[in-house]
């Protein structure tokens, strides 16, 4: 978490030695309650986001989860971060390590999974039972916050943003879901992105060409739910319902065209930030992780979904992999082989070494989203990242499909609901509904269960400051 | 009991019984973002396998449920090309669509979220925008004799009315007129009248009249949960199922004059619109779904070992089986059997040596006769046994996967928390062929038991290399192409020799005609069958068995079928 003294209207051109300092210098409002600081922080007019951070293959425990000095088990307190975690040691006292979360909705679901990638795909975000092998049975927890936050009209002008973090030649896996089955496919190209988010923003006041355009948008938005409402009483109760959907986002267009790139942390980047150095997949994710950062910074959305989905071959021709090595034929068999509980690899330190490798992309990649969320200032002196709660998540918890133990995070105290900075063990294992609960709570929607009722047991206990 | 209920059956009772966990599942179709080459991948589950056939099919069969059907991407793209004829249009920029049993147009997965919503409310204004710019020709292509320029507010809603007819295929109601006209009107106010009729022609393109396939229906006596579709709103059906696009004139004349209820009427019209190139483009649509094309995209090699293989290669294979199922699968004259027997290969000078062949030169496609005797169909085309194989060698579960999956409807669940990888050659073994490989890889009880249902089928392409290049000896070794298939159903059981016999024995089965025909149905209706489509289903396996696989016949009994003129109420 880092310090502002100042209250800077600008998000770029931090002095780093300056915010080093900075950080040094202590907390402005931490030392306030929560209720008061939240206060605060509302009154200032900050919101409090929600980003997930989705990778593939799960991780390679050993050097995932933390121990102590001695070398034994991490306690709440008393841990330091394993290898993958290292590319964002410098956010440790940021971070929620979960431990013993399961995928417990998967345990008695009728519909088999398309493959054991969709056993825990299809409920890693909507933990209830599958609509089908590959799809989702429910809403995923990222589109329930968003339609909640949403439910009287847009606060924002965009309900979520879902990026695909690879580029568009990889593969690539719907995760996010609005409903039963309804899966949606992010944006995988970061220019149209940009130009969705930053390209042109005219005020809604004044009378410019600009905002003759969109009184025009406007004006025809807002005829088009009467044809809807016109050719719905003819229709069934469930066509009415897909229609019903139609036309509210319509209403919700419409609304969200008057609302403005807002907030004392907002500046548009500039279209430079879309051209980075280095290596191509690597260099996606920093460009990804900056339009996220600027576009929760600017109130454009306070959900957001950063997919890294599967890594291409070449992430790792830099440190020696080539397809076929240890008898893997790709990335993903190197992932099976080298599981902790029954790879064939598991022996063999060459192969584990690379299997880490590829977590580590995905670690350098996670503290690339931090810096650029920590980078950029609030009114209250802290960081966006400050008044986030970042989920790193994924489709399983080990390259074999394990699904319990899974190696999962928050990043950020959500304006500090969460007390950050500790290893989370529960003696016994939660349903992974339980953290989407706490998730939800601490971005204001007091639900007590989520997805599958039967697996909730309430908030994951242990997590609020 | 026909062979196809017989073969579900026999098929969830060996799986159920004799395999490991995981090792069960129902007949099914390929996800098409289910298959990543993970080495497995099942099906959607969701067909009623194991019920009740009725003993007799009688009544109204098939009239199933799905939610308003959205037009599809293709669909939107064109229409607003036949709404406008002839004027330069802005490019469409939608969404990708989900993805459901391999194919895009499910309706219950068609979420109107709001990356949808911001596309078409984009693309609307940007058409609007762009017919705009030529009122002359905005006029003729609309079919309408007035100037905009001279008489604007005359002009424009007398346009706004032609659009109106053709994008939702039928007159508008006096309603629905009086509304874009009062719109027209208002937006008049404070506005020319060409900013006016641009603001009304991008509402008509946004309403859901014209995005979506509005399907009221008539009354059906006896049912309360059917509607019988009326004659315009079987026109657009037809025209978008069979063109991907609205109907045309003649469609249009016939659906005024309630003509397209009629079944010989409507197999008249189905003929007719098989003549036109445009079919063959939507049936297209279809079979590349079917047949999971987009995995060629995903092919890719070990450059060190195929350095032959580039963006320009694989570009090469796909055109070269785009051309291949066009040649045997279009809807005029393409056969299902043909498919998987069919000698012909669409080849230029960069994919010739995959086939062994010298002399042909140049980018241009060129038809050529294979060697019968290493080549049958679709199974045997380098594109498609390049994507079916690792970057560095074949994959013989990947091909008995797809024949399993896609041909055949019947997947195996993957395994569960079983190390996958390949066993390596140890310094000093001998080399060993692929299957070799694999038999030892799988030759372990707790792979057995589901991989004799894939290696059996997949080991009978030993012969083609990882670029689908056919070879007798692999690391010097005799290939082995001996093959097996393991409860499928009781016509294709057994022993086989390659992938030629394998492709014609599957080519003749009722299985495989039952797929083709699941998959069909699926894309026609934009929904999953149910246990109640069986008997809709069987008809339309069976008019491709009596056809002895005829592509057309079975368009034509899928659109006389009740499923297609009939439309349930309620899930």
């Amino acid at each position: 978490m880092k310090r502002f003294s100042s209250f800077p209207s600008i998000a770029t051109g931090l002095n780093p030695n300056r915010r080093t300092l900075l950080r040094g210098l202590g907390a402005l409002g931490g030392l306030l309650p929560f209720h008061l600081r939240e206060k605060q922080a509302q009154a200032q007019g900050i919101p409090t986001r929600f980003v997930v951070y989705y990778t593939y293959h799960g991780t390679q425990p050993r050097s995932w989860f933390p121990r102590n000095a001695a070398g034994g088990i991490g306690t709440e307190n008393d841990f330091e971060l394993a290898s993958i975690m290292q590319p964002f040691a410098q956010w440790k006292n940021d971070l929620l390590i979960l431990d013993n979360l399961n995928m417990l909705s998967t345990v008695d679901d009728p519909t088999p999974p398309a493959n054991s990638h969709y056993a825990g795909q299809t409920h890693s975000l909507a933990p209830v039972n599958r609509a089908s092998g590959a799809k989702p049975g429910g809403i995923s927890i990222d589109q329930f916050i968003a339609q909640e936050l949403n439910k009287n009209g847009p606060v924002t002008k965009y309900k979520s943003l879902d990026f695909f973090g690879g580029s568009c030649e990889t593969k690539y896996h719907d995760i996010n879901s609005v409903g039963p089955g309804q899966t949606y496919t992010g944006e995988c190209q970061a220019k149209t992105a940009y130009t969705r988010l930053f390209g042109s923003a005219p005020s809604a006041s004044g009378d410019g060409p600009e905002q003759t355009a969109l009184k025009f948008r406007r004006s025809v938005l807002a005829g088009l739910p009467d044809e809807f409402n016109a050719i719905k009483s003819s229709l069934s109760a469930a066509d009415k319902t897909k229609l019903d959907a139609h036309a509210q986002a319509l209403r919700d267009l419409e609304k969200s065209l008057l609302l403005p790139a807002t907030g004392a942390a907002c500046a548009r980047p500039g279209s430079e930030i879309l051209t980075a150095a280095g290596d191509k997949t690597e260099a996606n994710f920093e460009v990804w992780a900056r339009l996220t950062a600027a576009a929760l910074a600017c109130d454009l959305t306070r959900v957001a979904t950063l997919n890294f989905d599967e890594l291409p071959e070449s992430v790792l021709s830099g440190v020696g992999w080539t397809p076929g090595k240890f008898g893997a034929p790709d990335l993903h068999e190197l992932a099976h082989g080298t599981d902790e509980r029954s790879g064939g690899l598991f022996l063999n330190p060459e192969a584990m070494e690379m299997n880490r490798q590829y977590h580590l992309v995905y670690a350098r990649a996670f503290a690339k989203l931090l810096k650029a969320l920590d980078e950029i200032p609030e009114a209250d002196g802290k960081s966006v990242l400050d008044h986030t709660v970042v989920l790193w998540a994924g489709e399983i918890a080990t390259g074999n499909h394990g699904l319990d133990r899974l190696p999962w995070l928050l990043a950020g105290s959500a304006g500090g609901y969460f007390k950050t900075g500790r290893y989370i063990r529960p003696g016994k294992t939660i349903a992974h509904n339980d953290l989407f609960v706490s998730i939800a709570n601490a971005m204001g929607i007091p639900i007590t269960t989520f997805g599958k009722a039967s697996v909730c047991k309430g908030p994951m206990p242990g997590l609020k400051a | 009991m026909s062979k196809t209920k017989q073969f579900g059956l026999a098929l969830v009772a060996l799986l159920g019984i004799g395999t490991a966990a995981g090792c069960s599942g129902s007949a099914g179709s390929n996800d098409g973002s289910v298959d990543d080459g993970k080495g497995g991948s099942g099906g959607e589950g969701g067909e009623g396998g194991e019920g009740n056939r009725p003993s007799a099919c009688n009544g109204i069969q098939g009239g199933g449920w799905a939610p308003i059907v959205r037009l599809t991407n293709r669909q939107y793209r064109n229409a607003v090309k036949d709404l406008f004829p002839g004027l330069s249009l802005p490019e469409v920029a939608l969404p990708s669509e989900p993805v459901f049993h391999g194919l895009d147009n499910d309706a219950n997965t068609q979420a109107p979220t709001p990356q949808f919503i911001e596309a078409y409310e984009k693309a609307a204004n940007n058409i609007a925008d762009a017919v705009l710019k030529s009122p002359g020709q905005l006029t003729t292509a609309l079919g309408v004799n007035c100037s905009l320029t001279a008489a604007p507010s005359t002009c424009g809603p007398a346009l706004v009315e032609a659009l109106a007819a053709r994008a939702f295929r039928r007159k508008p109601e006096s309603a629905e007129l009086s509304r874009l006209k009062t719109f027209f009107a208002t937006s008049q106010q404070g506005a020319d009248a060409t900013t006016a009729l641009r603001a009304t022609l991008s509402r008509v393109l946004q309403s859901p009249q014209f995005l979506y396939r509005v399907e009221v229906g008539e009354a059906v006596e006896g049912h309360e949960d059917l509607r019988k579709l009326n004659s315009k709103e079987m026109a657009a059906r037809l025209s978008l199922l069979l063109w991907e696009s609205l109907p045309d004139a003649e469609l249009t004349a016939l659906a005024d004059d309630g003509k397209l209820q009629d079944t010989d009427t409507l197999e008249a019209q189905v003929e007719r619109l098989l003549q036109s190139p445009r079919s063959s483009k939507a049936m297209a649509s279809f079979t590349q779904q079917w047949l999971g094309f987009s995995r060629l995209e995903k092919t890719s090699k070990d450059t060190k070992l195929f350095p032959n293989f580039n963006d320009q290669l694989k570009a090469d294979l796909r055109a070269s089986l785009e051309a291949y199922v066009e040649a045997v699968l279009n809807p005029k004259t393409g056969n299902m059997r043909r498919l998987l027997t069919d000698r012909r290969a669409f080849v230029n000078g960069n994919l010739a040596p995959l086939y062994g062949l010298s002399g042909i030169t140049g980018a241009n496609l060129r038809e050529v006769e294979l060697d019968k005797a290493q080549r049958s169909g679709l199974l045997t085309q380098a594109a498609l046994l390049a994507a079916l194989a690792k970057p560095q060698i074949d994959s013989p579960v990947l091909r008995g996967i797809y024949v399993r999956e896609n041909l055949l409807c019947s997947p195996i669940p993957p395994p569960v928390g079983i190390d996958t990888t390949l066993p390596e050659p140890k310094p000093g073994e001998a080399p060993r062929t692929t299957r070799q490989l694999f038999e030892v890889s799988h030759g372990r009880p707790e792979c057995a038991s589901c991989h004799r249902y894939i290696d059996g089928i997949g080991f009978g392409f030993s012969h083609y290399d990882s670029l689908g290049r056919y070879r007798d000896r692999e690391n010097d070794l005799l290939v082995d192409a001996g093959g097996e298939l393991v409860d499928v159903s009781a016509d294709l059981d057994g022993r086989f020799e390659g992938a030629v016999e394998l492709s014609s024995r599957v080519a003749q089965s009722e299985a495989f005609a039952a797929c083709l025909a699941t998959n069909f149905f699926r894309f026609s209706l934009n929904r999953a069958e149910t246990d109640a489509d069986e008997c809709a289903r069987d008809q339309l396996t069976q008019s491709l068995m009596q056809s002895e696989g005829d592509m057309k016949s079975m368009i034509v009994a899928l659109v006389k079928s009740d499923a297609f003129r009939y439309r349930g109420t309620a899930p």
